[in-house]
């Protein structure tokens, strides 16, 4: 009996001491190097950086570049991007929608609430505006509402989607008029409104043009909305400077401190390189190296004639081999070797200049004249390009002075309307490379200016060789997850067919 | 030298100079003179005096006559003989010394015993042949022997005695002396004996045919001849269902899998948290025990829920005394089982324009090596000169190779008195690997031993291990194996050789051709290191009571530590980055800096118990036994590691420290941390040795569930019927039983899983930090995941033993899964934390079958093969979460290999654009993953003291990309990529090949979203258009090894056959061994991983079962002593 009792006992307390230990397992289970409640200001910066960082490696850097013909890349397997081929997208951008939702919900009832409030609408509308602009019509009313059990969401138009994107800009705007200087801001701009507010409406000037072929739909009303940003004046002037995102030491620009072999392969473009030449644009000399054959042969690095651009439709095979035989201009080795080469510019003043010039021309606005909007946009692009390292120039530095005299020959501003629309078109593509580069090839799809280079002998778009891609496939995990509302979709848009040269309705 | 490497040296040296004295200290000569002095004390008493000043033990029989008398005791100096002379001269007792120092008593024969004859006998067995070491004794009394080598005995008896025969395995006989003189005695195998004792779940062991589950037993012997530096590797191919994957990595463990799943490792009952086989040293290694399902380890938990792997330790000895044993075992590398190549002919790409070759690793797609002069770097002089082009490096590979070695030295002593047993073991292995600058220690203390006090049974063990290797370095594409720069993104233009003085300005720049891309392989090996450091510890205490005969009381309490510390040092002036590599658990990758130099630091360290109360008992009234438990179990885990790492390069060149930061150090760290609770029974019914019947259940509360799931129950049942105990007793069958088993088992999630916590980085852009919100949805309480496991089996023993045969049918259906359930991410994250209502049933089969087709006095051969294979079906799936893909439906196989084929024409012709082949917008079913079926041989043949022994394995099917061939294509280097249309291209120009296949020449198809044809109107011909052949090549071959879909091309099948192990060992012959001084020598010639044959793979070996630029499959040769004093 005194043995049961014993054991007993000690069954007893080993019990009592089980199941006290239950009673830590919460602590257990939580993480001390995680954490549950944050601030506004440090969702803020993961919104503003996924909304203008360049989020993946160099070499989608060079491929974004190789879509729209300013670069092709040399031994080391064709580029896809290069010979016109494009695969599918994702929706992975749009799971920024909870850290916008959180940001705004731990800015609420602060003083902060309506500057936050305005990046929240602001990154938004940039984010649906990229993902609708690849393939067409997306999720966009019931997105980001997986919290809410909304698993599978449906596709809205194009049209529905552009409307929302507009109006959230013009909540942004007024969000920004009413709000405070905000922390968490990675941007120049470092958290003032007032500069925000300027880029807001610069962003849906930039949006409304890309819609120039939809200017008569009433739903939109595009040429009203784009006059009426235009006259309320909150627009980027020559001293905001551009959205986006400065490089330094620590923040390094995505080609820099790689492998040369990225840079030493990535070759300029005929088309880029002729069209500087043509302008006596001196961001030739910042944009390219000379061709090693062209010095050697004694041509000196501040002569034109040292730069050779490649045809980037050309034979896989030929290029390589010129390549080898070092015919062509690679990439400025300043991409490589400097870690703030030049910062990431996503809306500049001088684009907004261009694309006022633009609007002027098409009558959308009758203010200010469309030379004078051409001639800013091209002087402040130039100067952002003269505020780099001249040491990169080749001896040919961009000045003042150079600027003041630029618009002679080909560069002065036309006379008829369309040879004017061009200008402006390529001095956008000019501006553009090495920045936003997948902006200038929706670009091109409007304007069909700068004419890529197409060889039907080389193209990989085996479904139409004699073309240009027009869109990315849908994310391959959409058959997967939310299949029903992708056939309706295809079958709305593009009679059922996924396909990259089916058309957008942005672009009918 | 550096201080640190100095003090890294220093502190080598010392741990094998410890092991040289532990060594010498044993080896020495243990007999020894003896000196006592006692007045008045029991014979018993003084037995112990002497025990305690020589080396002498006694054995005897408690209950012996005499024992008690005092006696006065005074020798110095004496010998064995005449101490005991002086000590027994009046006594009842008499004695015989035994071996060296073995010393038995016994009583003296009494004169009324009638008076004594000497007989003189031979005891055999069944077959005639002499059974050694049979005990014969006088019956009633402690008088006796043993049987000789020939099976002889002689002995003094009185008329009336009778002689009692016994002998392990055999049926003991009686025999009166009765007037003979000499006897024959003939001894039956006794088939009970035989039936094996298995160790199952938390310690308790049980007769084979009683379990209802499939348990295969390794005995430790056969892990102690060839030993490698993984005592796993030896283990491959032994047991139906267990499938190790060798990787051919350096110091990189084997993946184990138990029916297709990671087991838990439990070492003498204790089922640690952090001890891996790698950790065990072989020679201390008693015998294995794997439970292969659910149901065998049902008691442990959801840890236990992929079966365990049941390790018991050495302890004591089965006689008295001291044995100190001895076993050494080198192995070196002699050739290899497979080897990437490289092509010859051409070398990397020359300008044209200045006659000079490529500086960026191109691979070897430039002109041919036919001694044209080029503008080359020379090693030598360290300056670009014109020289002729030529395959120098032809054997670059090899070359750049050492000799590779594994010396396993193990030596452990003994000791087995009266109350118990002491073990002390000290391990050291020791591997140089294949790549210049690659070492591995490896070293091992054990000490363990069990006490027996009247009810109370104490054992306990603690072993501390110590692992460290100054740079194991880096292994796959991702992380730039050697091979990256060496082997694929380079030409034989070269002769590595030439660059073994890599420095071209100390700590700043390399003595390199590839100044772009590739770093001098041997600066890579030396400048580019990754060290590791770490510490184990286990200990363990069990302790039981007995309350009465059939109740008793366990606490059985386990203890492990680690800590690790890993560096990561990357020059200035490496051109590539350490890589994907990690240095703490669940470590971020490193990547580090090339150009600048990079170091990264992580120190992890962390702790597990265990502990088991258990009460069990058990009763048995007549045919009918019952045995039960009760227990509870308390598992508590924890790790923790800091991680940090310079940024922005290093202040000084050389100078590896977090001080030589440019910018501040970045830090983070992290602790994981979990505790289970748990209650469990267990009730065994058995009646008549015919029926067994077990049933189990268990609770658990686990700390990683959210309170209302964090508790859960399951149970277990399963049953043997022993059938040939209703059969008629015959000859041929010994043994039939058929078995079954039932149960569920439980997995809790992971730890922090659902908690939904933000990400923060820290100076993310300059000085800010961002905060993310968790990309995965976490709202809903989620349960433990599921599994409900059924097996069926059977077993028979056959000819006395010389036969047998198992069979196991199994099958688990695993449901509730924890699953990160894709959805879409419009919907603002991409997976929700969920149970699913997915279902996959793994269904498999097993066959053990072992035959003794020879076995007489000098000639044995045993023959052991296993087979088994398994295959995991959908049987049930979720209308949201499971994938919608035309291959996922119930009862199809799981694990389909996916990739993007090329695509066909109707005729499945590939079809070409521009002269390449073109591939699918549409992934589809490639095959499996799993291997079809598994196999091992072993099998040994015996002629007197010679032993051959080999074993070889198997795998046929499965798929798995082939990394480095891939990259050997896409970089010109692949021996047969060597074509007359590619000598055209490097010399003439132009596009010379055109692929086999067709192109479009007019039409179009469209297709619906699961990839199936809607419309068609092609029109094929033949595919004219000319490519490069690099063009084609590189088309062809398109995966990458940074994720993605293979190309059709490089996805091979695994199939291969290994010999595995070979040895032949010869034993010295007792007389030889006692002339020797010692109890027993065993020399071996051996050889591991010797013969390669594979059906895809050709240049790696596909043993890892993934290949992602597997190192050289080495073959080892060498030899193994073993001996024991």
């Amino acid at each position: 009996m005194k043995k049961l009792n014993r054991i007993i006992l000690i069954g007893t307390s080993f019990l009592v001491l089980l199941l006290n230990g239950c009673n830590q397992f919460e602590d257990i289970n939580t993480n001390p190097d995680a954490t549950t409640t944050v601030s506004a200001s440090l969702l803020c910066t993961n919104v503003v950086l996924r909304t203008s960082r360049f989020g993946s490696e160099a070499k989608s850097y060079i491929s974004d570049n190789a879509l729209p013909k300013y670069v092709g890349y040399a031994n080391e397997g064709q580029m896809d991007a290069q010979y016109n081929k494009i695969g599918s997208s994702s929706f992975g951008g749009m799971t920024i929608l909870p850290n916008i939702e959180q940001m705004v919900e731990a800015a609420k009832g602060g003083v902060l609430e309506d500057s936050y409030r305005g990046v929240a609408k602001f990154a938004r509308a940039y984010m649906f505006f990229r993902l609708t602009m690849e393939m067409g019509d997306i999720p966009y009313s019931e997105s980001g509402l997986g919290e809410e059990g909304v698993f599978r969401p449906k596709y809205d138009s194009q049209e529905e989607i552009f409307i929302g994107i507009l109006n959230e800009l013009k909540e942004a705007d007024q969000y920004f008029a009413k709000g405070r200087t905000f922390t968490g801001d990675p941007t120049p701009y470092n958290g003032n409104p007032d500069k925000w507010r300027r880029a807001t409406n610069s962003l849906a000037l930039k949006i409304l043009m890309t819609l120039s072929k939809k200017e008569g739909v009433a739903s939109l009303n595009v040429k009203n909305r784009f006059a009426e940003i235009v006259q309320a004046g909150y627009l980027l002037e020559a001293n905001t400077g551009f959205f986006g995102l400065n490089y330094s030491t620590q923040n390094k620009h995505p080609l820099s401190g790689t492998s040369n072999l990225f840079t030493s392969r990535t070759i300029i473009s005929s088309l880029l390189m002729d069209n500087l030449k043509k302008l006596n644009d001196r961001r030739l000399f910042y944009y390219a190296d000379p061709a090693a054959s062209k010095i050697s042969a004694g041509k000196s690095q501040s002569d034109t004639a040292a730069y050779v651009g490649v045809d980037v439709g050309m034979d896989y095979a030929e290029m390589n081999a010129g390549h080898s035989a070092s015919k062509y201009s690679l990439l400025n080795k300043r991409y490589l070797t400097e870690a703030a080469c030049e910062p990431r510019m996503l809306l500049t003043y001088g684009e907004q200049q261009l694309i006022l010039a633009e609007a002027r021309l098409r009558g959308w606005i009758t203010s200010g004249n469309a030379e004078d909007y051409y001639k800013d946009g091209v002087k402040a692009s130039l100067a952002v390009v003269m505020a780099t390292k001249s040491s990169y120039a080749h001896g040919k530095a961009i000045d003042q002075n150079y600027i003041n005299n630029y618009f002679t020959g080909e560069a002065a501003f036309k006379t008829t309307m369309d040879e004017q629309l061009k200008q402006i078109w390529m001095q956008r593509y000019i501006l553009s490379f090495m920045q936003d580069a997948q902006y200038s090839y929706f670009e091109y799809r409007r304007n069909k200016y700068p004419e890529f280079p197409i060889n039907p002998a080389t193209s990989l778009n085996e479904n139409n060789v004699n073309a240009i891609p027009m869109r990315w496939l849908y994310p391959t995990s959409e058959t997967n997850y939310n299949r029903e509302n992708l056939i309706v979709a295809l079958d709305r848009q593009y009679e059922g067919y996924d396909e990259i040269n089916k058309i957008m309705w942005l672009l009918k | 030298m550096e201080r640190k490497n100095y003090i890294r040296l220093l502190r080598e040296k010392c741990l094998k100079l410890c092991l040289f004295i532990f060594l010498s200290l044993f080896s020495s000569s243990l007999i020894a003179q003896i000196t006592v002095n006692v007045q008045n004390k029991p014979i018993k008493e003084v037995l112990k005096v002497i025990e305690s000043k020589s080396e002498y033990r006694f054995f005897f029989n408690e209950g012996l006559i005499g024992l008690d008398k005092t006696v006065t005791l005074q020798v110095n100096n004496a010998g064995i003989d005449e101490t005991m002379k002086l000590l027994l001269h009046n006594s009842e007792i008499a004695y015989k010394t035994e071996g060296n120092n073995l010393v038995m008593l016994m009583a003296k024969l009494k004169d009324n015993q009638s008076v004594l004859k000497n007989i003189s006998g031979v005891v055999l067995d069944e077959n005639g042949e002499s059974i050694i070491g049979a005990s014969v004794l006088i019956k009633g009394t402690n008088t006796g022997t043993i049987t000789n080598v020939n099976g002889q005995f002689s002995l003094d008896v009185s008329e009336k005695s009778i002689l009692a025969i016994s002998y392990v395995g055999y049926q003991p006989q009686e025999v009166p002396v009765a007037g003979k003189n000499s006897f024959q005695i003939t001894l039956i195998e006794d088939i009970e004996l035989l039936s094996e004792v298995v160790v199952t779940a938390l310690g308790i062991k049980r007769e084979e045919k009683a379990l209802g589950y499939a348990v295969q037993a390794v005995d430790g012997d056969a892990l102690q001849t060839v030993k490698g530096v993984d005592m796993a590797t030896s283990l491959t191919g032994k047991v139906a269902g267990l499938l190790v994957k060798n990787n051919t990595e350096f110091a990189q463990s084997p993946d184990i899998q138990i029916r297709g799943e990671n087991p838990l490792i439990v070492i003498d009952g204790v089922p640690y948290g952090n001890m891996t086989l790698k950790d065990i040293p072989s020679d201390d290694i008693e015998n294995l025990s794997v439970l292969k399902g659910a149901t065998a380890s049902a008691l442990y938990g959801y840890r236990g829920a992929s079966g365990a792997i049941m390790v018991t330790s050495k302890k004591g000895n089965k006689y008295k005394g001291v044995e100190v044993s001895v076993n050494s075992g080198s192995m070196f590398t002699a050739g290899f089982l497979a080897i990437p190549e490289l092509q010859s002919t051409f070398g990397r790409v020359v300008n044209t324009a200045n006659n000079t070759y490529s500086t960026g690793g191109d691979g070897s797609w430039g002109v041919p090596m036919d001694g044209r002069e080029v503008n080359q770097w020379d090693p030598v002089t360290k300056s670009w000169l014109l020289m002729p082009y030529l395959p120098r490096g032809k054997d670059n590979f090899k070359n750049f190779l050492e000799q590779g070695y594994v010396l396993n030295n193990n030596v452990n002593i003994v000791q087995q008195g009266e109350f118990g047993s002491f073990r002390a073991s000290a391990t050291w292995v020791n591997n140089k690997g294949q790549y210049p600058n690659s070492e591995y220690n490896k070293y091992t203390y054990s000490i363990g031993g069990d006490m027996k006090l009247n009810k109370f049974l104490l054992s306990s063990n603690i072993s501390y291990n110590k692992q460290t290797s100054p740079n194991i370095g880096f292994s796959g594409y991702t992380s730039y194996d050697p091979m990256y720069s060496l082997l694929v993104w380079s030409a034989a233009d070269y002769d590595v050789r030439d660059y073994r003085d890599y420095w071209l300005v100390p700590n700043e720049s390399q003595n390199n051709s590839y100044t772009d891309s590739s770093n001098n392989p041997y600066f890579d090996r030396f400048q580019r290191t990754h060290s590791i450091n770490k510490d184990i510890m286990n200990g363990s205490l069990s302790v039981s009571y007995d309350f009465t005969p059939w109740l008793k009381l366990s606490l059985r309490s386990g203890f492990d530590t680690y800590s690790d510390r890993q560096d990561i040092r990357v020059s200035k002036g490496s051109l590539i980055s350490a890589g994907s590599a990690t240095l703490i658990p669940n470590g971020t990758q490193v990547w580090g800096e090339s150009a600048n130099g990079s170091y990264n630091t992580g120190i992890s360290r962390g702790y597990s118990f265990n502990n088991d109360l258990i009460l069990s008992g058990s009763q048995t009234f007549e045919k009918f036994s019952i045995d039960a438990l009760f227990g509870g179990t308390l598992f508590y885990k924890q790790d923790e590691g800091i991680e940090a790492k310079t940024q922005d390069g290093l202040t000084i060149p050389g100078y590896y420290s977090l001080n030589a930061s440019v910018s501040p150090a970045d830090v983070s760290s992290t602790i994981y941390r979990r505790q289970v609770n748990s209650l469990y029974g267990r009730l065994a019914l058995s009646w008549n040795n015919l029926i067994y019947a077990e049933a189990t259940l268990r609770n658990d509360w686990s700390s990683t569930l959210s309170k209302s799931t964090r508790s859960y129950l399951y149970p277990s049942v399963s049953g043997s019927f022993v059938a040939s105990e209703l059969l008629p007793k015959t000859d041929w069958l010994s043994l039939w039983k058929i078995r079954g088993s039932w149960t569920t088992s439980k997995t809790p999630a992971g730890i922090y899983a659902i908690n939904s916590v933000y990400t923060i980085t820290n100076s993310a852009w300059g000085s800010l930090s961002t905060a993310s919100y968790p990309g995965s949805i976490r709202t809903s309480v989620v349960r433990p995941e599921s599994s409900e496991t059924f097996e069926v089996g059977t077993a028979l023993n056959l000819f006395k033993n010389r036969a047998s045969l198992d069979f196991s049918y199994y099958s688990k259906r695993m449901y509730d899964a924890l699953k990160w359930g894709g959805i879409s991410s419009a919907s603002g994250f991409t997976s929700n934390y969920i149970n699913t209502m997915e279902e996959i049933t793994r269904k498999g089969v097993e066959i053990t079958t072992n035959v003794t087709p020879v076995k007489t006095k000098d000639w044995q051969w045993d023959l052991s093969v296993n087979w088994s294979k398994y295959a995991r079906y959908y049987t049930k799936l979720d209308s949201l979460y499971s994938d919608n893909k035309p291959w996922v439906k119930v009862g199809e196989r799981y694990d389909a290999y996916v990739l993007y084929d090329y695509l066909r024409d109707p005729q499945g012709n590939i079809i070409h654009n521009a002269g390449k082949p073109l591939y699918a917008d549409y992934s589809s079913r490639f095959g499996f993953s799993d291997p079809d079926w598994i196999w091992g041989l072993s099998t040994s043949v015996r002629y007197k003291n010679l032993l051959f022994s080999v074993s070889m394995d198997g795998r046929v099917g499965g798929l798995t990309q082939t990394t480095t061939e891939m990259y050997m294509w896409r970089a010109g280097s692949h021996p047969k990529s060597v074509t007359d249309e590619r000598f055209k291209d490097a010399t003439t120009g132009g596009n010379n090949y055109i692929g086999k296949g067709v192109k479009v020449v007019s039409g179009s198809a469209t297709y619906d979203t699961y990839g199936n044809i809607t419309s068609d109107t092609r029109v094929f011909a033949p595919n004219d258009i000319a490519t490069t052949y690099e063009t084609y090549i590189n088309a062809l071959h398109k995966g990458t090894a940074w994720g993605g879909a293979a190309s059709p091309a490089d996805v091979y099948s695994t199939t291969f056959l290994k010999i595995r192990e070979m040895s032949l060992t010869y034993t010295l012959p007792k007389s030889i061994c006692e002339k020797i001084y010692t109890k027993g020598v065993a020399l071996s010639a051996v050889g591991q991983n010797l013969f390669l044959w594979s059906k895809q793979f050709k240049y790696s070996d596909p043993d890892g079962g993934y290949e992602n630029f597997s190192d050289p499959s080495i073959r080892y040769v060498g030899f193994n002593v073993k001996v024991s004093f």
